[in-house]
């Protein structure tokens, strides 16, 4: 499934203009965490963050963690200072009104998997 | 009055929790419970967590009156340098090992305020802080904020107080940025829905004992009936046809629509007119314009045709098999649960099935050349004549009823009333514009005859007396004295600004003591 | 749904059982931000958390929780799982990461309606 995909299926607020080629992006895991230091470690490349937390340093995590999209759940919605840096550094956000439990549910039944199988 | 004082120990986050804690058991003895101590608990636990994670020591002091919980939470730390930073959410001081364990969000203190109904802090750089907090105990209102079968998400709110003054009979109000809703004069007719901006209100989705959520395909029952709307809610490039098929997929192979039991009703309400004497006879087509009947035109009820709504008998109909409701407002969702002594009804909110068809949907949608030619001529759905009066909109409703109790409506012989425009096609519930909605269903070609019964009512409609103002009569009089001298008072202007819609309402609100510290901040301010 | 059978779906292992009367559980929030869990914590909510330490048990036993879901394979200080005991709480552990765990849990709960027809 790819993140586009992902956007429509969930019903995914934009927080950041997206490029075509990051949308097609194909998508096969997740990670649902808000420590960062826990992102750092354990985040599997390429797959799809779930978190409450909308400090800045998400970015930078996210993108150590090689993170594909951040998705923000439970209606959380971070700063504009926090979009801008990830509309540089090339990273997608979206937000959802959904708890990360529902939103993980619902990727988990679209077949997206965590790190252990 | 019970005064107690909680000591806190600063810097041992292991411990920490134990005020709280003794703050709930003192509580549970005196019998708060729900959601004003589910507020209380947030409070106390995130101030007591700040003077952990921040201060040396303090104290934490719970004064209990008669109708209101008062905190102070008073520390000796370094205090706080920027308070406007410090209520900023996200904005966090804690140390990297608080964080490590959870803490600093940076939501304490907003968290605070949101669970109080009075709110402050001030604090001394090098002294310490107080935060202060006072949650009104009791009322009704505030303890079920919803409509029956209404959801409240009075944090949602933002404070723009348009729903006061929409709401057909008053039960709306905003007190400290907290909507409620006086589930004595709800009709549940969706107004409230409709207008606010934000999202506060919603079609109920627990059951009334907070039942867990219905899932949905695991041996999902056979039958679903829902209202014909629901299949035009997706779109132009996704007709009726294909979300029909989709549903058959997820496993309902009988899929009926409430209006077929509405356009029944119609009929037999017609034959029952013609033999009756007293004009006009009123048509329940909408459960909600029948609580608003019952509720504030207690004198037409004898008018009302004695049979069932068309969910009800649709619930009748299916009453041997498991069957699948979905709701289009929520005077249906009341109606359903209500209905469901056997608990054979499944009752799933119209948000919820969209979001399980989405996913199917994406991969159905019709390609042009796919779709054939639909048979375009529109479905009579009323049962026109010329003695029938059909009309949509809360405020038409309410103007027509008001004519009719004036005996102003005697030209008609039936009225079929609706609160949503067109019928559940205009429930804001859902988004397609009611017009748009209807065409679809009328060009989908897939209006079938089916029969069904019309069932009469169980039990007659009656009057609500919720709204009384006492059951004693004398006391009833006594206090419509002390709302007509306290309304004479008040400045008439109808604002809102003190949570009630009307000047009259807040009278009546104080009198019939709604909510503690009601009063008119016009007055207060000393404005002419 | 029953907690054991919530239990099952993610092989957890159950280091406390908690109190016999309140095994229902209609909700399930996840995190690890101690103010969000507060504030979704309720009479028949599971909390799903990486954090391990005794204060999520402060937090069950104030909000009337009843059952606590470690992930992650985390192994809780003796302090929790005493304060869980006083608190009547039920914690379990289990391998998977948060965000497999929390698919597993909502496919449980809700039923699994993404099967391709």
């Amino acid at each position: 499934m790819n993140l586009n995909q992902i956007v429509a299926a969930l019903g995914l607020q934009s927080l950041t203009p997206a490029s075509a080629e990051s949308l097609q992006i194909e998508i096969s895991r997740a990670h649902a965490s808000d420590l960062l230091s826990d992102v750092l470690a354990n985040a599997p490349s390429g797959g799809v963050l779930l978190t409450i937390q909308v400090h800045l340093n998400v970015i930078a995590v996210a993108l150590h963690a090689m993170q594909a999209a951040v998705i923000f759940t439970s209606g959380m919605v971070p700063e504009e200072a926090v979009r801008n840096k990830a509309m540089e550094e090339g990273i997608p956000l979206f937000a959802t009104k959904e708890s990360t439990f529902d939103a993980a549910g619902r990727l988990y039944g679209l077949g997206i998997r965590g790190q252990h199988e | 009055m019970i005064t107690s004082c909680f000591p806190i120990v600063g810097g041992k986050l292991d411990d920490a929790g134990s005020a709280s804690r003794r703050l709930k058991e003192q509580l549970k003895q005196i019998g708060v419970d729900g959601q004003i101590m589910r507020r209380i608990m947030i409070a106390a636990y995130e101030a007591e967590m700040n003077v952990v994670i921040h201060a040396f020591k303090g104290n934490l002091w719970v004064r209990l009156d008669r109708d209101r919980f008062n905190m102070e939470v008073i520390d000796q730390g370094p205090g706080i340098a920027d308070l406007d930073l410090a209520m900023k959410p996200g904005f966090s001081t804690a140390s990297a090992e608080a964080k490590q364990l959870g803490f600093g969000a940076g939501m304490g203190l907003p968290n605070i305020k949101k669970a109080s109904d009075l709110f402050e802090v001030d604090s001394h750089a090098g002294k310490g802080t107080r935060v202060r907090s006072t949650i009104y105990l009791k009322t009704q209102a505030v303890e079920q904020p919803g409509g029956r079968g209404l959801s409240v998400q009075a944090e949602l709110c933002i404070g723009c107080l348009d729903c006061l003054k929409a709401c057909p009979t008053r039960a709306l109000r905003v007190w400290n940025r907290r909507p409620s809703i006086l589930s004595t004069l709800c009709i549940e007719c969706t107004t409230c829905i409709g207008v606010c901006r934000a999202g506060v209100f919603k079609i109920r989705e627990t059951g009334r004992n907070n039942q867990p959520r219905e899932p949905i395909a695991e041996a999902a029952p056979q039958t679903l009936v829902i209202p014909r709307a629901f299949l035009t809610q997706f779109g132009s490039k996704i007709p009726p046809r294909i979300v029909l098929a989709v549903l058959r997929n997820l496993g309902f192979k009988d899929i009926r629509f409430t209006e077929e039991w509405e356009k029944e009703l119609r009929r037999t309400v017609r034959s029952y007119a013609a033999e009756q004497q007293l004009y006009p006879v009123i048509s329940p087509i909408c459960p909600a314009v029948i609580g608003l009947i019952e509720s504030q035109f207690p004198s037409l009820i004898a008018q009302i045709a004695p049979f069932m709504t068309p969910i009800e008998a649709a619930v009748e109909a299916c009453s041997l098999r498991m069957a699948t409701f979905v709701p289009a407002c929520p005077s249906q969702r009341t109606l359903l649960e209500q209905a469901d002594l056997s608990g054979r009804l499944r009752i799933v909110n119209p948000a919820e099935l969209s979001g399980r068809l989405i996913p199917r949907l994406r991969t159905q949608s019709d390609t042009p050349a796919s779709i054939q030619k639909q048979n375009t001529r529109p479905t009579r759905n009323g049962s026109h004549g010329p003695a029938v009066l059909e009309a949509w909109g809360v405020d038409n409703v309410v103007e027509i009823l008001e004519k009719t109790e004036k005996g102003l409506a005697g030209e008609f012989r039936i009225l079929e009333l609706s609160c949503c425009e067109k019928g559940c096609y205009g429930t804001p519930v859902f988004e397609e514009n009611p017009y748009v909605a209807q065409k679809r269903w009328s060009a989908s070609g897939l209006e079938r005859w089916r029969p069904v019964n019309v069932v009469s009512a169980k039990s007659p409609y009656r009057a609500r007396t919720g709204m009384r103002l006492d059951a004693d009569m004398g006391k009833a009089i006594e206090k419509l004295a002390r709302i007509d001298e306290l309304a004479a008072s008040l400045p008439g202007r109808d604002c809102g600004a003190c949570g009630s819609p009307s000047c009259a309402s807040l009278a009546e609100d104080i009198v019939l003591d709604r909510h503690p510290g009601l009063e008119c901040p016009v007055l207060r301010r000393g404005e002419p | 749904m029953k907690l054991e059978q919530l239990i099952e779906a993610i092989d957890a292992r159950v280091l406390q059982p908690g109190s016999k009367g309140r095994t229902e559980i209609a909700h399930v929030f996840a995190g690890d931000k101690m103010s969000a869990l507060l504030e979704r914590a309720g009479p028949e909510t599971m909390l799903v958390t990486s954090l391990a330490n005794t204060q999520l048990a402060c937090v069950a036993e104030l909000m009337d929780c009843p059952a606590l879901c470690l992930v992650d394979g985390a192994e809780p200080d003796p302090t929790l799982l005493e304060a869980a005991a006083r608190g009547d709480t039920a914690v379990v552990v289990c391998a998977l990461d948060m965000f497999e765990t929390c698919g597993r849990l909502y496919r449980r709960l809700y039923g699994d309606d993404s099967r391709r027809s």
